[in-house]
């Protein structure tokens, strides 16, 4: 039967040709994507580069609420999250936070944010580079935009530095290795090399950058880089063992000498709604509520039922809590000697405020907290319809109290001031429209102040710095400094803008090793290999490369 | 690239044709003509087959039979054959005039089977193919096809997560995890349709549903065939037959069979007195279920003709379904329509078939949390009360996670329309004038679906509206709408040879090319002056003014293209063999990566034609291996994109900026599924006794997953890679006993066993032996509690967590750490952590009784899965007698009166969830009649999901393959999908039950 198919060869062939054909031309599998653009449909034209330099900034709107707030505040004597009952358990995540018993599993979010910023800035480094290689791009445009994305980099190192260490240096994009190593095994010699990185890559940069200052709000201008450089000095001998604070003064005497940024006249001034206005801010992300929304202070601190007192399109969640050291920080009249007169007392008791008025310290910047009987838009006195707290006495009206009855399981909901350093926009959902500031003008000054203080035991220029700043909170003069005072009024000063962990670290401890380390209510006198963070599981994992950190 | 598909089907038909008129020139010499019979009716057979034996020649039988065959002279031997009879040679001796009368095959196993591209003898299968025909279908109060086979073919896992909720479909899972990362629902085919969805077609429409259960019989699908093919037959009309009018409807009343019982007021108030927990007394009594529910109802109306002439046949069908949900406002409303066409021309070489199924589906969504919040709202909370004008006049308290359901459903509705649609097209030719048993087809479908879904929360929602007892807030709308179109082109040509008189050779090759298209357009915006208009009118919405409103859209494609054949051989009835293969490529894979080959090979032989077995009528045994793949789970996968990120503030105003939104892997390729089946089939006790086992084992490896990978130097920390290997085998035993078969007394008794023995899914190999956990409960308070390990050597679904062991002294939780020692929270540590429990089960059971008694008939269909444990969510956040302070509890709370702690999660909410529950029972009448006009008429009642037997206390013991809340959590691991099974979530709703009262009326 065979060979009468075959005598059919001629209609087989055609056969075969047919499918033949169809196969031939119908094998093409190149991906046909129409909403987003690839590599090669990009960066054609000045403005796509600049679009892009975005990019790298774009990584800032994670500075807030993410695992940066979280390792800067929560891990220090400012912020405290205590579970409310069900709520703000995470299973002991708070807080094994708030007491210093972290695992390293903790703190990936601190990580990512960061290189993510580092490597957004390695890319467009490395495509500007090439721009300018290929001559799409003027080298004399290109530069510029090159130093300022390094330094904007070495921001990003330089939190690395202060919260994980010993951390790989990547500073390439082409040439990244797919899993890249500390820069040695020994905790020590990396962190002094990610340090020298840092401080190299400002030092190069920073004769390149803009001195306009308005063109470059929300930027790394020239003072934003003599700033991160005064900051890295002011922990050099954290990080290194060395000292550096003459080198910290030089440089924060660029920014003071300019004469380019000055203290707002009332402190809140650069913490409203509209804070863009600000003499004092010197590098903020522009957050807004439409163009650049994710700054969500209201929700993370204040109490469900304050959507009431603002009319939010949302619920808050009830987190954030000032402490209550903080609070007394304010009002006591030793440590803070100004005008004495009523303010909020410390303890819930049954009246009908939920809170007694007690003679303390009159200082502007208690307004950071926001303490006391809460009431809606309308006037009317909200309330909680729960129970207030195991074992407390008042009723369901809502006070915010500077105690806080527990922080692992039996928080009280309405305990803990809140968090009210910025200005609460009514009728918004979940983005503010304030610009959070990262680095402020005032912050020279203390500096500087602390730096003097540091190498000379003080004298009338460092005091009269520290008093520039108490005068405008509306406060007494100190006569000398020390230690205490210092770290006290930077706390008044700097409450929540992200810096008390890495202050409480460059002091000595009464306790522990450093003032992070030392016991406060919550936590115990934690081992000084928690002044670092450890390197993340998740990185570890997917790094076999990376070494964790000592200690843990 | 489309207009190329199409040109080339018109290309192919044209070539059709010109073959056949070539073909018909060159006859001449002597003719022979005859008629050809069935020997038992003496009936004339159509379409049976003459060849002259040894060459090409040959032709088939017409309408009547009748057949003339021209030869070159009249020597030789004619072979007549027709399928499911004998083959008869009869010598030709000089005869012009012969008939030729077929017996019928009489060897059992001829009946066909739908198996990939065309049918084959239920003997020739080396395979795993279940087919179940309509007489085997689940009835009743059904959906979809999902809820018709729901426990009728072993090794299928169908199972309905989301209780009454009469939009949600059921998960279907075929032998287990397949994958994890990519598609885990077993592949559709309706008449050639690839990728179908299971919701076109109405049930009422189907003929008969055929599972392709492992790797050999599935390979012909290559790339989408590892989590199994299921292959829906609809009906067709049958030529030469009268106009036939076929009438079914029925109606259904459905009510809550289980739900998550809590406190009454009086309990609310008495418990707590007891425990000495303060609560706030509103004063009323509300039964928040009640206030929320509804009975649900079903009315069904299917109406299809049917009929054909010599040369054609149709069957055009409607179908009208009207669902009322258990949920207030909810439920669901469909139109169907289908016509089956089928025309023989030109001497019914060529066939052509043309499909045509419109269906529109207007859904009423309803809200799911809402049975989270009646889990927990105050009962002694009036629903309304005055004060609460800014909430619609709804009673609502300022606590966390904690909304009036009442508010929610009755101030926002959510609702979806699919509007979908295919059209297939398909030419067969057959050239056995040519070459005898050659023919060749050609197919083209359009199946074209559109979604749309409308969410609107009015001013005085508190969910999504932004209402406080405050204020009004500003309302919100949203709208997407997306549309998918996939074109598929395929052609194939059969060919079959009896090579000699014992040795047939069957074979077809083919190409496939797919194409689908998604693209939508979605917009979402607030704060309305009014709430009068809804989502239909956005230009109400202030938010867009203010720059606040959302649009988007999105438009992406991907291509699938395929080479594919098959041969069988099979050696006197008793040897099987069937091997095919299949290359294909797909679009979405890394450059260097697009192509791959899939292959299967099995074998077969019917022992019972070899030894005599004594009372074993059938003895096949068959033994398979395949390979298939999976496609990836979205377009773009494997490249970097770009995209909008946000905004930059330069000089004073935002621009908008762009970047990376994803890492690119070049690398990336197909998941791969190889398979082994060894099967068994029996027939005794003259053949009432069948059944059939099988043992699979299957190792599907390159599983694509989102996998953590460094930050730096990657630009995310999570990038789709090929990782891990899993390992899946069981054991699918299949009975069917005709118990009774009286046919004097009119009595006769099926009883039908499938069982499943699901071995563990193991995780053979992953992205590293690093431990991950997964699944977080969620919130308030247990965002960080995981639920779920993955571990690289164990199996699939370990529930994780501290061993409870009593609540203590001061009303604490206690544990038993590693050591076996009592200790509280603050002492646990990681490693005092063990497995709880799998999500996934080991044993499945579906037993159905069919018996008939004259006129009446019934049937019984249990359904049990067992093995499996569930994590207990609301018990988890509702038990707590503490949480009465703030909400409502479960009554499960009156056994632990003394606990005073907060939730924590540990063995305490895992439970055993196995069940077996009576799916459905049915008892007909036919309704003797002795009427010209009506052929049948049978009237029916019918209940589904009558009562479950169950030890689980929540609310459905049903296995949940799927996490319903994937996302991510904060270590960085993607959480949730089918890593993550055996988790009840809380805003889930109950479970129902239903009572169907239908009637089949044929005229």
């Amino acid at each position: 039967m065979f060979y009468k198919i075959i005598k059919n060869r001629k209609s087989i062939a055609t056969l075969v040709f047919a499918f033949a054909f169809i196969a031939a031309s119908c094998t093409d599998l190149t991906e046909n994507i129409s909403d987003s653009v690839t590599a090669d449909t990009f960066f054609q034209t000045e403005e796509e580069f600049v679009s892009a330099l975005g990019d790298a900034y774009g990584t800032l709107t994670g500075i807030h609420g993410g695992g940066y707030s979280q390792a800067n505040e929560v891990t220090s004597d400012e912020i405290v999250i205590p579970a409310r009952q069900q709520d703000w358990f995470e299973g002991g995540f708070w807080f094994r936070v708030l007491s210093h018993t972290w695992t390293p599993n903790e703190f990936n979010g601190a990580w990512t944010f960061l290189y993510s910023g580092v490597n957004n800035s390695n890319r467009l480094i490395f495509q500007f580079e090439e721009a300018v290689a290929s001559g799409a791009a003027d080298a004399a445009v290109a530069d510029p935009i090159i130093a300022e994305l390094r330094a904007l980099r070495a921001f990003y190192y330089l939190n690395l530095l202060d919260i994980y260490g010993n951390v790989p240096i990547v500073d390439s994009f082409a040439n990244a290795e797919e899993n890249p190593s500390q820069p040695s095994s020994d905790f020590q010699q990396g962190r002094t090399a990610v340090f020298n990185f840092v401080e190299q890559e400002l030092l190069a940069s920073i004769p390149l950058l803009s001195t306009d200052v308005p063109s470059t709000y929300g930027r790394m201008n020239r003072y934003v880089a003599h700033m991160a450089i005064a900051k890295l000095y002011m922990n050099a001998e954290v990080y290194t063992g060395t000292a550096r604070w003459a080198d910290a003064i030089t440089y924060l005497d660029g920014i003071i000498d300019s004469g380019n940024y000055n203290l707002a006249g009332n402190y809140f001034e650069n913490f409203t709604i509209n804070n863009s206005g600000s003499p004092e801010n010197m590098f903020v992300v522009p957050f807004d509520r439409v163009f650049l929304p994710g700054f969500n202070l209201h929700v993370m601190t204040l109490h469900y039922a304050s959507q009431a007192t603002y009319n939010f399109q949302v619920q808050p969640w009830n987190g954030w809590s000032g402490t209550q050291k903080l609070y007394e920080t304010y009002i006591d009249a030793d440590k803070n000697p100004g005008p004495q007169g009523e303010v909020w007392g410390i303890m819930p008791v049954n009246n009908e405020a939920g809170l007694d008025r007690i003679q303390g310290t009159q200082d502007v910047r208690i307004g950071n907290l926001i303490i006391g009987p809460q009431f809606s838009a309308s006037g009317v006195r909200l309330k909680d319809d729960g129970e207030y707290g195991v074992g407390l006495t008042n009723g369901t009206d809502i006070t915010f109290t500077p105690f806080i009855n527990d922080a692992q399981f039996e928080g009280c909901r309405q305990c803990g001031a809140r968090v009210g350093k910025y200005e609460f926009e009514a009728g918004i959902a979940l983005g503010m429209s304030n610009d959070f500031v990262i680095y402020r003008y005032s912050d020279v000054l203390l500096l500087k102040a602390e730096a003097l203080w540091r190498m000379n035991s003080g004298g009338s220029i460092a005091l009269e710095l520290v008093n520039q700043v108490r005068a405008r909170a509306g406060v007494a003069p100190f006569t000398s400094l020390d230690a205490d005072k210092i770290l006290d009024e930077r706390m008044r000063e700097f409450f929540y803008e992200m810096m008390r962990r890495s202050d409480q670290i460059r002091f000595a401890g009464t306790q522990g090793a450093t003032r992070y380390n030392d016991a406060w209510k919550f936590k115990e006198v934690s081992a000084d290999f928690r002044n670092v963070m450890p390197i993340p599981r998740v990185q570890l994992e997917s790094n076999s490369n990376l070494v964790q950190n000592p200690g843990y | 690239m489309f207009n190329k598909a199409t040109s080339i089907l018109t290309v192919l038909l044209l070539g059709v044709l010109m073959f056949a008129a070539v073909q018909t020139a060159d006859a001449q010499s002597t003719e022979i003509s005859g008629v050809v019979t069935d020997q038992a009716t003496g009936e004339t057979l159509p379409g049976a087959s003459v060849v002259l034996a040894g060459t090409s020649t040959g032709t088939s039988t017409d309408m009547e039979g009748r057949y003339s065959l021209t030869v070159p002279s009249l020597d030789g031997t004619l072979i007549f054959s027709s399928v499911g009879f004998q083959t008869l040679e009869i010598p030709i001796d000089g005869q012009t005039t012969i008939n030729a009368s077929l017996s019928v095959l009489v060897l059992s196993g001829g009946e066909l089977v739908v198996v990939g591209y065309g049918t084959q003898e239920r003997r020739q299968i080396t395979g795993s193919v279940s087919s179940i025909q309509e007489e085997g279908f689940v009835t009743g109060n059904v959906r979809d096809v999902a809820d018709m086979i729901q426990g009728k073919v072993p090794g299928l896992q169908i199972a309905q997560g989301q209780g009454g909720n009469p939009n949600a479909s059921q998960t279907i899972r075929l032998r287990g995890i397949s994958s994890f990362g990519a598609n885990q629902e077993p592949l559709v085919v309706v008449d050639g349709i690839i990728g179908a969805t299971l919701d076109s077609v109405d049930p009422n429409d189907i003929a008969s549903v055929d599972v392709l259960k492992d790797a050999s019989a599935s390979a012909i699908y290559g790339t989408r065939g590892s989590a199994g093919v299921i292959l829906i037959t609809t009906k067709s009309g049958r030529s030469g037959e009268d106009l036939s009018v076929s009438y079914n409807a029925y109606t259904t009343i459905e009510t809550v069979e289980n739900r998550n019982e809590v406190l009454s007021a009086d309990e609310y108030r008495s418990f707590s007195q007891q425990v000495g927990i303060s609560i706030q007394d509103f004063g009323a009594n509300t039964d928040w279920f009640d206030e929320v529910s509804q009975t649900g109802s079903n009315n069904v109306h299917s109406l299809a003709v049917s009929g054909g002439t010599e040369n054609m046949n149709y069957r055009l069908s409607g179908n009208y379904r009207d669902r009322e949900g258990i949920q207030k406002y909810t439920g669901s409303e469909q139109i169907g329509a289908r016509l089956n066409l089928s025309h023989w021309a030109l001497d019914r070489k060529l066939k052509l078939t043309s499909n045509v199924a419109v269906t529109n589906r207007d859904e009423a969504l309803g809200h799911s949390d809402a049975y989270k919040f009646v889990q927990i709202f105050n009962p002694t909370a009036p629903v309304r009360a005055d004060g609460f004008e800014n909430l619609g006049g709804y009673f609502d308290q300022n606590l966390f996670d904690y909304k009036n359901p009442v508010n929610m459903i009755e101030t926002a509705t959510r609702d979806r329309e699919i509007r979908s649609y295919n059209v297939s097209l398909r030419a067969d030719y057959d050239f056995n004038e040519l070459i005898p048993n050659l023919s060749a087809s050609a197919f083209y479908s359009l199946d074209n679906r559109s979604v749309k879904q409308q969410n609107f929360y009015s001013r005085t929602n508190n969910q999504f509206g932004g209402a406080t007892q405050a204020a009004l807030g500003p309302g919100s709308a949203s709208q997407s709408l997306v549309d998918t179109q996939s074109e598929l082109f395929e052609a194939t040509a059969n060919y079959i040879a009896d090579l000699t008189q014992r040795l047939t050779f069957e074979s077809f090759v083919g190409y496939s090319y797919n194409q689908t298209t998604n693209d939508g357009f979605s917009a979402a915006g607030g704060d309305f002056v009014t709430d009068a208009v809804g989502v239909n009118n956005f230009q109400f919405a202030q938010d867009f003014n203010q720059g606040l409103g959302s649009v988007n859209s999105f438009r992406n494609e991907n291509k699938i293209i395929g080479v594919f054949g098959r041969a069988n051989i099979n050696f006197d009835q008793t040897y099987f063999l069937n091997a095919s293969i299949r290359r294909e490529g797909s679009s979405r894979f890394g450059a260097d990566n697009k192509w791959g080959n899939f292959w299967a090979l099995g074998a077969g032989v019917d022992i019972a034609n070899l030894v005599d077995l004594g009372f074993f009528e059938v003895l096949r045994a068959r033994v398979s291996m395949g390979k298939t793949g999976q496609d990836a789970p979205f377009s773009g996968i494997s490249i970097q994109q770009f995209a909008p990120q946000g905004n930059f503030f330069v000089d004073g105003r935002f621009i908008q900026s762009f970047g990376p939104i994803s890492n690119a892997n070049p690398d990336l390729k197909w998941e791969e599924k190889t398979e082994l089946n060894v099967g068994v089939d029996f027939e005794m006790l003259e053949n009432r006794l069948r059944g059939s086992a099988e043992y699979y084992n299957s190792i599907t490896s390159d599983l694509l997953f989102s996998v953590g990978v460094p930050v730096p130097p990657n630009l995310f920390g999570q990038t789709w890679r090929n990782v891990g290997e899993i390992e899946n085998s069981g054991v699918e035993i299949s009975l069917a006993y005709d118990a009774l078969q009286s046919v004097t007394s009119g009595v006769n008794w099926t009883t039908q066993l499938n069982l499943t023995l699901f071995g563990e899914t193991m995780l053979n190999k992953f992205e590293s032996d690093e431990v991950r956990l997964l699944a977080t409960a969620g919130s308030p308070g247990q965002n960080s509690t995981t639920l779920i390990r993955i571990k690289e050597g164990e199996p699939i679904g370990q529930i994780w967590g501290p061993q409870f062991s009593r609540i203590g002294e001061q009303g604490q939780w206690l544990y038993l750490n590693q050591d076996g020692n009592e200790v509280g929270f603050g002492a646990l540590t990681p490693d005092d952590r063990r497995v709880l429990g799998n999500g996934l089960p080991g044993f499945q059971l579906g037993w159905s009784n069919n018996i008939n008694v004259g006129n009446f008939d019934m049937s019984m269909f249990f359904r049990g899965v067992f093995g499996h444990q569930l994590v207990n969510l609301p018990s988890l956040f509702y038990q707590a007698p503490a949480q009465m302070s703030s909400y409502n509890v479960l009554k499960t709370a009156m056994d632990i009166p003394e606990l005073t702690a907060s939730p924590q999660f540990s063995s305490f909410q895992v439970e055993d969830a196995d069940f077996v529950r009576l799916q459905n029972l049915s008892v007909g009448y036919t309704v003797p009649l002795n009427s010209e006009m009506i052929n049948r008429l049978r009237v029916y009642v019918s209940g589904n999901n009558l009562f479950t037997i169950t030890g689980y206390s929540g609310i459905n013991p049903e296995v949940r393959h799927t996490d319903i809340n994937p996302g991510e959590i904060n270590q960085g691991f993607t959480l949730g999908g089918a890593l993550a099974p055996g988790i009840e979530r809380r805003p889930n709703w109950f479970t129902t039950r239903s009572v169907n009262i239908g009637i089949n009326l044929d005229f």
